[in-house]
């Protein structure tokens, strides 16, 4: 990619020198070192970037009306060391002559610094603030957040990095500060973070420097987000990119917020923004994309590179989501909006640069639930209700088995072969069933593709032993209801009505709610003849007279990510009226069913494979059996 | 990625928080619907007050309106995770069973404390043990109270509200009484649903005609 610069301009200040406040000593040398790593890249405009050291609030202030006055910024990128402080709740970036009794007047608020995006929309904004109570700067992005405050300044792509938290002082070393210096050895290629894109981002610079700082300094806590809306971030040139591991020799170009499709992107970015805001609250993969999609209907060939930029932002807002899966699951989304376009190597590269992302967030997350399983074996009960678990619980279960091997599957797509990811992977699984074997309890039609993807996946990575454990006590459950589970995308009334049911009491649960046709007794029955359990179960076929099963299998595979596929066919056939045995049923499976899979399936890729896995597990009204 | 929070607040994965919330939710309105079932019989329908605002109710001194003031009823019932983890279905069935038998006991109990207090407070009382026997108490209560007349015109006679051991005991007292206990009861009736009809007629004769 070439950052087609009309101008990028970094603005770097450093303030040791205070009348009225407390000296500072490594603040003017930080941001001296961080304006030559980004200068000397030739990446910003010598002419137009500004070093500032221990200026007047005057000299801050005329430096921006300089910087308002340029109507051709591509990037800027603001630093500024120094103190900040918090009052009447706006932060305050202070200058030598800031007056701790007049702040207002004497110093910046960091709300000013947001009317002058808005009035120069650059395509890309970078904020780097190593200054106390820095964090306060948050506070006010938050407050700016707002549809009806950010104004015209959302639509630039933002990013932020602030080195401590509000009630917390930026710790400063003889050498400078200490999240100045963490990011500096990722812009001097002293550290390296990726080699696969020539820019580096902002966000996943900042939150490398989260991850160090808190390492050493665990009472700080450095703050680090954005949101890209015209592709890759842009803070510095990549020490370490290497077009040879970056795949094929094509660059993916940035979009240009005054191209035609910059300007559709601005048109957008209110809903853009909003996905920003509410997936940290809300977890809901449907909603992410229908806005996913939408950009994609709009941005046509452009939409690959808007994907690759907003994808991983929206992925580290996505991590400090209640739910551990927000930042993976955001990931696939916006990988299986690509799975259409997988033929174009551009689309295909695009799609590996997004999974590799994801295989990172992964490997991070198994880390993350076995120190807490292993400390705590209730750690996968949900928060402030335990009774809404006895329904979620066997879901979430079977969700994390599926999760678990498409973590597996999607390393050895990508080719990392990573013998402590696996044994993590291996730990977590078996965690899992010593834990939570109480909870492989069929309720719902959303567990037939969680719970083929286990299946298909289980003899490949080792997990048989386990497979037959999870089919039995599946089917066993299933016989309970007489193979009467829950419909896809239930509502949590309904659940609650399904769960009383179970303990055998009135509800008003009918057709409507449950699954009719059922995919998961179709799922299992496959399953059995594959473990052998065929004789075992038919035994017990009978108490699912009268059940219809089904199976959905698309005209094409490329089309498994849509929101509604379109054509295909589903297969359906009646328990005691079409078959009476598991035999019967994978026989008239295989006659029909297979060749039409093998059609759909034909010519897919690794990577196009991965994808439909990763859409069932997302979207589970859909059953990757092509995997089978 | 960065890491959580170090809080109460912990991250767990497909947590389902929304869907939880609509099953607790819809768990809630299902024990309110089954203790307001269950005290359906001892209220009229159309004395269940659903109040949205304060603490206390009444038409102040002036008028006859009851007044009173808001008493919580509050119930606990625990449930063991290895049972959410076990799946123990059976517990939602004992939760449920608990919590409204908790709560409507409560509310039963209140509702005779406060009927209780009124009777006390306007002498409007009586004990078997005073008048010498249950039949005797029985007749001093048909005596006390007053007999109401429904939307439709028709005397309505009192509920009385008893345990099944003093209800067998009351039935085999009157049950040995001669005809002139009977009679007697029979002329307090229509003397009470006379009474009835006529604070009804002065009542909608309050209205302009």
């Amino acid at each position: 990619m070439t950052v087609r610069s009309k101008r990028n301009v970094a603005i770097c200040i450093g303030c040791d020198d205070y009348a009225l406040l407390q000296e500072l000593g490594g603040a003017e040398a930080d941001s001296e070192a961080f304006y030559e790593a980004l200068t000397a890249s030739g990446l910003y405009d010598t002419g137009g970037s500004r070093l500032l050291l221990s200026p007047t609030i005057q000299e801050a202030r005329s430096c921006l009306n300089e910087i308002a006055a340029y109507k051709d910024l591509t990037v800027l990128t603001f630093y500024f060391a120094g103190h900040g402080a918090i009052k009447s709740g706006t932060f305050y970036l202070c200058f030598s002559d800031s007056d701790p009794d007049r702040f207002s007047t004497t110093s910046l608020p960091a709300v000013d610094l947001f009317t002058v995006i808005s009035e120069i929309q650059p395509r890309q904004v970078n904020f780097v603030i190593d200054a106390c109570q820095s964090a306060g700067a948050m506070f006010d992005l938050n407050a700016l957040m707002k549809p009806d405050v950010i104004g015209r300044a959302g639509s630039s792509s933002i990013a932020f990095l602030a080195a401590s938290a509000s009630d917390q002082y930026a710790a400063e070393t003889s050498s400078g500060g200490i999240a100045t210096t963490a990011a500096l050895k990722y812009l001097s290629g002293e550290r390296q973070l990726q080699q696969n894109r020539p820019y580096l981002d902002l966000v996943e610079v900042g939150l490398a420097v989260s991850r160090d700082v808190l390492k050493g300094t665990p009472e700080q806590s450095p703050v680090a987000w954005g949101l890209n809306l015209y592709g890759d971030g842009i803070l510095s040139t990549n020490p370490h990119y290497a077009p040879s591991v970056a795949g094929p020799p094509f660059s993916v170009e940035g979009i240009a917020p005054a191209s035609a499709t910059g300007q559709l992107v601005r048109q957008y970015a209110e809903p853009l923004w909003e996905e920003y805001r509410a997936i940290v609250k809300d977890h809901d993969p449907r909603r992410l994309q229908r806005t996913v999609l939408k950009m994609r209907a709009e941005l046509g060939d452009d939409f690959v590179s808007f994907i690759r930029g907003y994808a991983p932002a929206l992925a580290s807002r996505a991590s400090t989501s209640e739910d551990l899966l927000a930042a993976s699951d955001a990931l696939s989304v916006c990988a299986i909006a690509l799975l259409q376009g997988i033929d174009e190597p551009m689309v295909l590269h695009t799609c590996r640069e997004l999974l590799r992302t994801r295989s990172d967030v992964d490997h991070y997350v198994v880390t993350n639930l076995i120190t807490v399983l292993e400390s705590d074996n209730h750690r996968l009960l949900g928060r402030g209700y335990a009774l809404p678990d006895l329904h979620y619980l066997p879901m979430r279960v079977s969700q994390l088995l599926a999760w678990i091997s498409l973590a597996r599957l999607s390393d050895s797509v990508l080719g990392i072969n990573d013998p402590i990811a696996i044994g993590n992977l291996n730990t977590l699984v078996k965690l899992v069933f010593q834990h939570y074997h109480g909870s492989f309890v069929a309720v719902s039609d959303e567990q037939a593709s969680w719970t083929m993807l286990f299946g298909a996946l289980s003899k490949r990575f080792g997990w048989s032993e386990q497979l037959k454990l999870l089919a039995e006590r599946l089917f066993a459950t299933n016989v309970a209801v007489a193979g009467r589970v829950l419909r896809p995308w239930a509502s949590g009334k309904d659940a609650f009505y399904y769960t009383l049911t179970r303990a055998r009491m009135e509800a008003p649960i009918g057709y409507e709610e449950l699954a009719n046709p059922t995919e998961l007794l179709s799922v299992l029955l496959l399953l059995a003849h594959r473990l052998d359990l065929s004789d075992h179960w038919d035994r017990t076929l009978s108490a699912f007279d009268g059940i219809t099963l089904n199976a959905y299998v698309p005209d094409s595979y490329s089309q498994f990510g849509e929101p509604i596929i379109v054509g295909g066919n589903n297969f359906t056939y009646r328990v005691g009226h079409d078959v009476w045995t598991v035999r019967e049923y994978v026989r008239t499976f295989d006659a029909s069913v297979r060749a039409r899979i093998q059609t759909a399936a034909n010519s897919l890729g690794p990577e196009a494979e991965l994808l439909c896995g990763l859409a069932a597990y997302i979207f589970p009204d859909r059953v990757p059996y092509f995997m089978i | 990625m960065s890491s959580p929070p170090a809080t109460a607040w912990r991250q767990i994965p497909a947590s389902r928080a929304r869907q939880a919330e609509q099953f607790q939710h819809a768990l809630n309105k299902f024990i309110e619907r089954i203790v307001r079932d269950s005290l359906a019989h001892m209220i009229a329908a159309e004395n269940r007050l659903r109040l949205y605002h304060g603490r206390s109710w009444g038409g102040g001194e002036s008028t006859d309106s009851s007044q009173g003031t808001l008493r919580l009823t509050s119930a606990e019932s625990a449930v063991a995770f290895e049972k959410v983890m076990q799946n123990d279905v059976q517990a939602i069935q004992g939760f449920l069973t608990s919590i409204v038998e908790q709560i409507s006991s409560g509310m039963k109990k209140n509702i005779y404390a406060m009927v209780s207090a009124a009777a006390d407070s306007t002498g409007n009382a009586v004990s078997a043990r005073a008048d010498g026997s249950l039949a005797q108490a029985f007749l001093e209560m048909l005596q006390k109270i007053e007999f109401r007349v429904n939307a439709k015109g028709e005397i309505t006679l009192p509920d009385m509200h008893i345990s099944p051991e003093m209800g067998r005991k009351m039935l085999n007292d009157l049950q040995a009484q001669g005809p002139e206990f009977h009679r007697e009861v029979e002329r307090i009736k229509k003397e009470k649903g006379l009474a009835a009809l006529q604070r009804e007629q002065a009542r909608l004769d309050k209205y302009c005609k």
